[in-house]
């Protein structure tokens, strides 16, 4: 069965940061705009607690509009595996603002727009949904 | 056409990219039946309608490319976040917003207008063209698609500041040199963004100027950014397009629904757009029907306060104070925000006053004068007065001592002055420190504030999902006891049971409650109950006594 799948726009900017001291600082950073599905937009406030829970140490958010930052691709990536488990989702598909712009160029209503997100290059697999054994499977072992 | 528009008038907006493939030859019938602007006049006037055209004057959010002929549909227009604008309308599809600011879609838009006019000139239709300025609403605020934050934006940005700094040079202007840089950016951006919408306009109006008959604001519902991944999650809400409908009238700009499904907006929404834009604001918008006859005046707009704002620096000033919060508690939907370049003093103030809002800070000579003049003629002003230009400050202090204006002194939390002549009251305090104080010292400071004017207002305190809003009209040979009468409307978008209450001051006497879909409403002396069912509606007609 074909789990939920979702959506997450994000960004690569360069605001100015908090750090724990509250030094402003400017660093290239990797931001989520948004993160939604088919059938349901993901709160912010879900976003901005998992953000909390996972990276607590880090420097803090820049923007009331804006999940991040996130140091690089990798603790990106990371975040979206910790949200697909708390959702129960499936995929994650990623796209930045650069490949958004492609796909509304590309698209004339919401249907194509979502055949070109689901195209996307950079999906997250839920590890433990696709290591999860089969009904089959788990006869067999 | 009497299916789809029941009202003696049609509004038709002019497509500019239907009337041309290349941008050199303009069809309105030779080609496309369909273009024949004249016959859809006439076909109006057979069955007794009269045809009202719309002229966008920058993206129309309702049309493929925003309005954009194809051939011109070349550079995307920006947000903030550098991602490309678009709308999704009422169908799905993406209606992409392409930037105003290039010189090939003005140039293009000339031409259009130009051989419209010609058109017009030479079919002799005398219909009324009114330009279409679109947008939608964030946060008490109108967001208009014309803005745009792309490189052809940013270019043509570039010259205009050049522009503006030999203009400052040449005139040794240093108005601007107190002022933050960003604020300067802000205001900068804001003056050319304007400056190149009324270059539209104008073009149209100088084209068209025998039809022309100015252009108006209107807000989209659920043509924000945020409606996308509403609409794309599937998680579009009525109650939120309710909501907006409501928020446009305190900004006295026409919504619209055209980018709202039709499933979603039949039923209580298209009631409430129905009594709130066919019934109410579009007919003032386009000077008709203010007067029926004697038996049947029309219920109009009812507002008691005007909060003028600035813009460019509105972050510091009425929500640090707390205003919005308190008038959305104590008078919701009776309160106006405009901005303070518009504030002018009307004759037509006489018969209805309002208690206007003012900061300070934002006023040159000129609009001081307007509020001098205001409050002679009888008008009711609150001035926060922190940052007054000096120069300004005694000639208001001069102005209150050469004419013996009677003025009290009081203090409560800020030091107030009450000044009083005939009718007009001014009051004057110190905003700086009101932004200071708790968020309950605020609200009771406005409560003190505005209680030393004189309101007849019932209090309606409703369940959040509830809408209402008042209207007035004055009353009629039949109705000799009373003032005026008043009309609340009130809606529960909603799929649950809302509750809502009317307190009644001892001025108000009930002369007709409609009650829908078995919605419960109990009256007494002092207040009106109403249990909502989903989806209802109630509409109560008071009595205002002299």
């Amino acid at each position: 069965m074909k789990g939920k799948e979702y959506f997450v726009l994000y960004n690569y900017l360069n605001p100015s940061i908090l750090d724990k001291g509250n030094q402003e600082h400017h660093a290239n950073n990797y931001f989520i705009q948004e993160c939604f599905s088919r059938k349901e937009r993901v709160d912010k406030e879900q976003l901005i607690e998992l953000y909390h829970e996972m990276l607590y140490d880090s420097a803090a958010l820049g923007s009331e509009e804006l999940i991040g930052p996130f140091q690089d691709k990798s603790q990106l990536n990371r975040f979206c595996q910790e949200l697909l488990q708390k959702l129960k989702g499936s995929k994650v598909f990623l796209f930045s603002t650069s490949d958004f712009n492609s796909n509304i160029q590309k698209s004339d209503n919401i249907k194509d727009l979502e055949e070109l997100f689901i195209n996307s290059n950079e999906v997250i697999i839920n590890q433990k949904i696709k290591n999860k054994p089969s009904f089959l499977q788990k006869f067999f072992d | 056409m009497e299916e789809v528009c029941p009202g003696p008038r049609v509004l038709v907006p002019i497509n500019w990219a239907f009337h041309t493939e290349n941008g050199e030859d303009f069809d309105f019938s030779e080609k496309k039946p369909e273009t024949d602007l004249e016959l859809l006049v006439s076909r109006a006037k057979e069955i007794g309608k009269e045809i009202i055209f719309l002229l966008p004057v920058g993206p129309a959010p309702f049309l493929t490319n925003c309005g954009v002929p194809h051939f011109l549909a070349r550079n995307f227009a920006k947000d903030l976040n550098g991602q490309n604008k678009f709308v999704i309308d009422a169908d799905g599809n993406i209606n992409k917003i392409f930037s105003f600011f290039d010189p090939r879609i003005f140039k293009g838009y000339s031409r259009f207008v130009h051989f419209l006019g010609q058109y017009f000139r030479s079919k002799k239709l005398n219909n009324q063209i009114l330009g279409m300025r679109s947008g939608y609403l964030k946060e008490k605020k109108m967001i208009s698609y014309i803005e745009d934050h792309s490189d052809i934006f940013l270019n043509a940005f570039s010259k205009y500041l050049e522009g503006e700094k030999q203009i400052q040079e040449t005139k040794n202007i240093e108005e601007y040199n107190f002022l933050s840089p960003l604020f300067k950016e802000k205001e900068l951006r804001r003056n050319f963004t304007q400056t190149i919408q009324s270059f539209y306009i104008d073009e149209a109006s100088r084209n068209l100027s025998k039809n022309w008959d100015g252009a108006l604001t209107f807000s989209f519902v659920g043509g924000g950014p945020e409606d996308f991944f509403n609409k794309f999650s599937a998680q579009e809400e009525i109650t939120n397009y309710s909501r907006s409908l409501f928020d446009s009238l305190s900004l006295d700009v026409i919504p619209s629904t055209l980018l709202v499904n039709e499933e979603i907006k039949k039923g209580v929404l298209c009631r409430q757009y129905k009594d709130i834009v066919e019934e109410t604001y579009l007919p003032i918008a386009l000077g008709r029907d203010l007067y029926v006859d004697e038996h049947l005046s029309l219920f109009k707009d009812m507002h008691f306060f005007e909060v003028f704002r600035n813009l460019s620096n509105e972050g510091n000033c009425w929500d640090k104070q707390g205003l919005y919060e308190y008038l959305d508690i104590q008078f919701p939907r009776v309160y106006k925000i405009k901005e303070t370049e518009n504030f002018k003093y009307h004759d037509e103030e006489e018969e209805n006053p309002v208690i206007k809002f003012i900061q300070a800070r934002n006023l040159d000579l000129k609009k001081f004068n307007q509020l001098i003049k205001t409050f002679l003629m009888g008008g009711k002003i609150i001035v926060d007065r922190s940052g007054l230009d000096p120069d300004l400050s005694k000639k208001l202090e001069s102005f209150l001592l050469e004419n013996s204006i009677h003025t009290q002194k009081v203090r409560a939390l800020t030091d107030i002055n009450y000044s009083v002549l005939g009718m007009g009251g001014l009051l004057c305090y110190e905003g700086d420190l009101i932004q200071e104080l708790s968020q309950s010292n605020k609200v009771e400071f406005w409560k003190k504030l505005i209680s030393m004017f004189e309101k007849n207002h019932a209090q309606v305190i409703r369940d959040p999902k509830v809408e209402f809003f008042w209207r007035k009209r004055a009353a009629t040979t039949n109705e000799l006891n009373y003032e005026e009468i008043r009309r609340l409307n009130i809606y529960n978008p909603s799929s649950y049971k809302q509750k809502c209450k009317v307190l009644l001051e001892s001025k108000f006497a009930i002369i007709k409650v409609n009650g829908e879909n078995n919605s419960h409403v109990q009256t007494g002396p002092s207040e009106i109950n109403i249990d909502l069912l989903p989806k209802s509606q109630v509409i109560i007609d008071l009595g205002l006594f002299e």
